[in-house]
């Protein structure tokens, strides 16, 4: 049986804004896309627009994410994972490793 | 916990995705020259006068170099994040992008110098190329700490052809382009193989 050993791996997660799994999929979902529209991205994780708001806010504090608005038939706005955005999620990706392989054996 | 090896196993299809992105974002460039290449060579070739097809032939090279790399700096943007992730981030990309810079233009500056030696005329460009990409090797090798192997074939190949040039019953110039175009082809073609085998 795995177990979770390192508290401070663990910590590591908990304390990152991409520590929440829908912040997670949603930095996974940007990151090898150049940019996505609000609504694909709502549409693609099965989120509503109330609940994609409040986790793209929470990036934005943080500086994870970007937005642009785009002009087409109709103002658009277009979400970009910043440079900050995949170190950290490098950061929680470790972390998420080194937690289930110091739970090996 | 069965839990726990579902999200040990996800992390592993996580990592596998973000790896595939990164080789056939990587891809694109080579293939992008690969069809260039023999494209520009087609077009100067109308032009009369050897002379004239050079500077035509450069003036679109650097044309299409610029428009590639504007038209690719989201892309390259992308590339730069999914490194970041998956643990290859360049330490100090602005060094990074100034190397590689640098090793065409001492690609260039040794196909100028082996031309000097007594090398063949057309043999330029595969000089250029293989010392080229040999140089972005190595400029890999410190920034990231390795390379790709996959940019051994266009390094590798360009160079060996200068010895087997002046067996071919092709002109040295269509020969040069083909080496050339094809070996980034391969290179491109082996990163899309990686990509896809997982």
């Amino acid at each position: 049986m795995k177990e979770c050993r390192e508290p401070s791996d663990l910590g590591e997660i908990t304390k990152s804004p991409l520590g929440n799994p829908v912040r997670l999929a949603i930095a996974l979902y940007l990151l090898p896309r150049q940019a996505a529209y609000f609504s694909t991205i709502a549409k693609a994780l099965g989120l509503s627009p109330g609940n994609l708001r409040h986790h793209l806010n929470v990036m934005l504090q943080h500086d994870l994410i970007e937005e642009k608005y785009v002009i087409e038939e109709r103002p658009r706005k277009l979400i970009i994972l910043t440079m900050k955005g995949a170190r950290e999620l490098n950061k929680v990706l470790v972390a998420f490793n080194k937690l289930f392989s110091s739970g090996q054996g | 916990m069965s839990s726990i090896k579902d999200f040990e196993e996800a992390l592993k299809i996580v990592e596998k995705h973000l790896d595939f992105a990164r080789l056939v974002y990587r891809s694109l460039p080579f293939v992008f020259w690969a069809g260039v290449i023999p494209l520009l060579y087609i077009v100067t070739s109308f032009v009369p006068g050897v002379g004239k097809q050079t500077a035509l032939g450069l003036g679109i090279g650097a044309g299409l170099a610029l428009w590639f790399l504007l038209e690719e700096s989201t892309a390259y943007r992308v590339l730069e994040r999914l490194d970041a992730v998956l643990g290859r981030e360049v330490r100090s990309p602005t060094l990074y992008t100034v190397s590689q810079m640098a090793s065409w233009i001492i690609g260039a500056v040794i196909a100028y110098a082996s031309l000097r030696l007594g090398l063949p005329e057309p043999a330029w460009p595969l000089v250029f190329f293989g010392t080229g990409m040999g140089l972005l090797m190595a400029v890999d090798k410190v920034f990231r700490g390795g390379y790709d192997k996959e940019m051994a074939v266009a390094c590798v190949l360009p160079l060996l052809s200068v010895f087997i040039m002046s067996r071919s019953p092709l002109p040295g110039e269509d020969f040069a382009v083909m080496i050339a175009s094809s070996s980034l082809a391969l290179t491109g073609l082996l990163y899309l193989r990686r990509a896809f085998r997982g």
